[in-house]
């Protein structure tokens, strides 16, 4: 796709007007400290705004369309897809200064607040009045804007669902500069098409969210754990699904198979994982007189299914520490083998629970076959697995290997039933595999409100193979060693 | 390019990108660009090496506004030694004449006089003229023969303000009998601008004009009461100047308390101070050298004191903005960060903080004086002068 080449000096002249020399940058430092998130990708944007408000936002997204110029709104920039890389250039909006909340309606069960919150400072603030909104494992950094866009989940998908969940409300400008205020206060509504859910999971291709109404959760008033250790992996997968059959829904379950216990002992030591084929942490929440007779029956299901041992604790500092060690899996993959480091690839995959051993026998077997440390662990619980995998990024000869082995997992999720997506979202990384996973009437579907709603493809352009062919951008856009 | 980039190259590979550093940076916190906080510093970093960017005014601005605090490298969960990355980035930096002016004034004092205010080298010791005991004191022990030597360094040397360090120390080791010496004009400073403006190897001159003099006059523990001029003792002189100091080195903290444990400071029959005090971990004793527990155990030795910890404490401690040589870039940021610290001391009801490095010492008095709280700052040294009754209150 060709794009007309940006004005610039009538876009400074513009955003100089608009939000002040000190809030916007053209200075290429600046824009290559934007030019990435998690993923491997990389590309500069033309110009980096820093937003204060809805009406800016507003203009600035005019200007835009006038002038074809692509923006790309982004947030914490955690996001393991490319979702905020500017593929074509263009302006990126930087939301993380939009961070305040607007108001606490706790009567309502709800908050008002901008995009650029933190998860963790909006939890913050909400713990005192005894409400929380639940988030996913990067919530010390992801904003909610970023969070409602991909639809993120974490660890408590299983139990609360995903950010649309408790999405009730929102404000976006829309491509065309246009603010619209769509959802209701009201904790539910049936009226209309759901535009809510639409943009939710968007990924910025439809609009810049400016306030978002979420629906608030209570904090739970106990919690507990439980440890299950299982020899075959098998019985690992057997015991979630009994889990769920005995009408059990934990807080959380998640998955930390052989690789991932290998990473953790070799990154803390002193965490003294047992060297067992999979280890299963079940999280359950409610009132203080539930949690025990809970955890002890997830406890019999475990040994029922097959483990050889299963650990409970209901005290802080004990679920504090069993905690401690899903918390460090991911960046611990980076200690398995000297020299290799990880890369945001492959790495998001859901399939259905009674899959997962499958899945992970597949995993395995690749790292094997294919000679690069791969280390899984994922939210067993909703079937979402994060294989981490890592590489050599200095060395040429990994790249190629690592789109081959990305490939054959993402087409093996599929092959299951799965999607190549749980949490992380499509972006760049990902789109290739639209039509594979949703169907050509699907994509078109999809297309066509894409279309309906920005015919100029200005926003965030080159994402989910919605105007261009997948395969173009990522022959487009270099892949960056860091 | 050549050995020293790849190597950086490779230590900045394993960040995969995750934003922890950037959760908890206070300069990022502040100023909100990416380029202001650790994720973007370390990419800045790279791309210089890459030969992406060409450092500019804004690298510059990015690059010495680390407070080199160390909280990013103590979160992240990958390993990566920002803030050695940021530092060596600095040194690329200076070597192509990007430094900012602020640091190149120090350097260019430093080498002019010795110090960092540009400052008569005769002018050393003038901060004992404070008090008439100490400075008779410090007249006959500057250059003699001792198995401890004191280093003041050049904030306690030179800034009238922070005079009560150095003479709170030497009142405290003449009290105790301990045998003790100090350099007199001979004390240079310690090389800490260097570093942190991105001239390491200027280090070596100084490393070696040191430990000449300290081993010339029999020294077998150089103690320093500026949480930097420790550090540069412990670590660069041997690490940057290749030069492996032949004597021990210590904080006056650790001094302190190590006569504490032996019965030699004894604090319970001293004066009492009926205050709420608590201590601010200097990022240079806290995450760069762990000492955490001494302060503590000084403090808390002195009677009637009612200690409380800081909301964001120990590894976790919140830098009161005075590190990295960031005041020099961006005043305001190093003031804005210090009225949060008062913030935070405020909302415990401190009534004096107590912290182990001057420039902490001088940033959060600052704060105090802007926030017009009353609170009250004091040096460990201070503090334990006081209880000894060395120090009028």
């Amino acid at each position: 796709m060709e794009r007309k080449s940006i004005d610039k000096e009538k876009l400074n002249e513009f955003l100089t007007a608009t939000v002040g020399k000190e809030s916007f940058s053209m200075d290429p430092v600046m824009l290559l400290a934007f030019a990435t998130d998690a993923s491997r990708f990389e590309k500069t944007p033309d110009v980096v705004v820093r937003p204060s408000s809805t009406e800016q936002i507003s203009k600035i997204v005019r200007y835009c369309y006038e002038n074809e110029i692509p923006v790309i709104p982004a947030g914490a920039r955690t996001g393991c897809s490319g979702g905020i890389i500017a593929v074509y250039g263009g302006i990126l909006l930087d939301l993380t200064g939009m961070n305040h909340v607007l108001e606490l309606d706790v009567d309502n069960l709800q908050v008002c607040v901008e995009p650029g919150i933190v998860n963790d400072k909006l939890n913050e603030f909400l713990k005192p009045h005894g409400f929380l909104v639940p988030g996913p494992a990067s919530s010390y950094a992801a904003t909610i804007g970023g969070m409602v866009g991909n639809d993120s989940s974490g660890k408590e998908a299983v139990n609360y669902g995903t950010t649309s969940a408790y999405v009730l409300k929102m404000e976006v400008v829309l491509p065309d500069g246009r603010i619209m205020t769509v959802g209701s206060n009201a904790l539910k509504t049936a009226s209309g098409l759901n535009l809510v859910g639409l943009f939710t999971g968007s990924e910025g291709v439809l609009g810049v969210f400016t306030k978002i109404w979420l629906r608030l959760i209570p904090l739970p008033e106990a919690e507990g754990i439980a440890m299950a250790l299982f020899d075959v992996l098998e019985n690992a997968g057997k015991a979630v699904i009994n889990t769920f059959k005995a009408g059990i829904i934990p807080g959380c379950v998640e998955i930390l198979d052989k690789s991932s216990i290998y990473a953790i002992n070799q990154y803390k030591p002193e965490m003294q994982l047992p060297d067992v084929e999979a280890m299963l942490l079940y999280e359950v929440e409610g009132s203080s007189f539930e949690i025990e007779p809970k955890i002890n029956k997830i406890a019999e299901i475990c040994k029922d299914s097959g483990a050889i041992e299963v650990k409970k604790a209901t005290e802080k500092a004990e679920i504090d520490r069993l905690w401690e060690a899903r918390s460090l899996v991911g960046a611990a993959s980076v200690r398995v083998r000297e020299g290799y480091s990880r890369v945001y690839a492959g790495e998001d995959l859901a399939v259905p629970i009674s899959k997962i051993p499958e899945m992970l026998t597949f995993l395995r077997e690749a790292s094997q076959r294919y000679d690069f440390p791969i280390v899984t662990f994922g939210h067993v619980g909703d079937g979402n697995l994060h294989p981490a995998i890592t590489i050599r990024k200095e060395v040429a000869e990994d790249w190629p290997k690592l789109e081959a082995l990305i490939e054959e997992i993402n087409l093996k999720a599929l092959d299951l039933g799965g999607t190549v997506t749980g949490e992380h979202g499509i972006g760049i990384a990902r789109a290739r595999y639209m039509k594979r996973e949703h169907g050509e009437v699907a994509l078109d579907i999809m297309k066509a409100i894409k279309w309906a709603l920005d015919p100029k493809n200005i926003m965030n352009p080159g994402k989910m193979a919605l105007n261009e062919d997948p395969e173009t951008i990522l022959n487009k856009i270099p892949v960056r060693t860091i | 390019m050549h050995e020293k980039i790849e190597n950086w190259a490779q230590a900045m590979l394993k960040c995969v990108r995750c934003a922890k550093c950037n959760s908890i940076c206070p300069t990022l916190e502040e100023r909100g660009w990416e380029v202001i906080g650790p994720r973007g510093r370390i990419r800045m970093a790279l791309g210089m090496l890459q030969g992406k960017i060409s450092p500019n005014e804004l690298m510059t601005q990015g690059e010495y506004t680390c407070l080199i605090c160390n909280h990013c490298v103590d979160i992240c969960p990958s390993g990566v030694e920002c803030t050695e990355i940021i530092l060596h980035a600095r040194e690329e930096m200076f070597n192509r004449g990007f430094a900012p002016e602020s640091s190149m004034m120090l350097v260019e004092a430093l080498e002019e006089s010795h110090n960092i205010f540009d400052m008569e080298q005769d002018d050393r010791t003038i901060w004992s003229m404070m008090d008439a005991d100490a400075e008779e004191v410090v007249e006959d022990r500057t250059n003699t023969d001792a198995k401890i030597g004191y280093f003041v360094g050049c904030l306690g040397s030179f800034m009238g303000r922070l005079s009560q360090i150095p003479l709170s120390l030497v009142k405290t080791m003449d009290h105790l009998g301990l045998d003790f010496t100090l350099l007199g004009e001979d004390e240079w400073c310690c090389g800490s601008p260097y570093y942190l403006a991105g001239g390491r190897e200027m280090i070596k001159e100084l490393a070696e004009h040191h430990i000449s003099a300290f081993n010339n006059l029999g020294v077998e523990k150089v103690v320093a009461t500026c949480a930097g001029c420790y550090r540069v003792f412990k670590h660069l002189y041997e690490d940057v100047g290749g030069i492996k100091p032949p004597f021990e080195v210590v904080h006056a903290n650790e001094f302190l308390a190590d006569l504490l444990d032996r019965g030699k400071l004894q604090l319970n029959n001293g004066n009492s101070i009926n205050k709420v005090v608590t201590w601010h971990d200097p990022c240079e004793l806290g995450r760069h050298e762990l000492q955490y527990d001494n302060p503590r155990k000084l403090i808390q030795a002195i009677p009637g004191i009612m200690y409380k910890e800081l909301p964001a404490t120990r590894e976790d401690a919140r830098c009161c903005g005075g590190g990295g040589g960031v005041k020099g870039v961006d005043a305001g940021l190093g003031m804005e960060l210090a009225l949060k610290r008062v913030e935070q001391a405020k909302s415990i009801g401190a009534e004096v903080i107590v912290s182990g490095c001057p420039a902490c010492y001088d940033n959060i008095n600052e704060g105090i004086k802007k926030a017009e709280a009353n609170i009250k700052m004091m040096d460990i040294t201070e503090i334990i002068a006081e209880a000894l009754g060395l120090n009028e209150e």
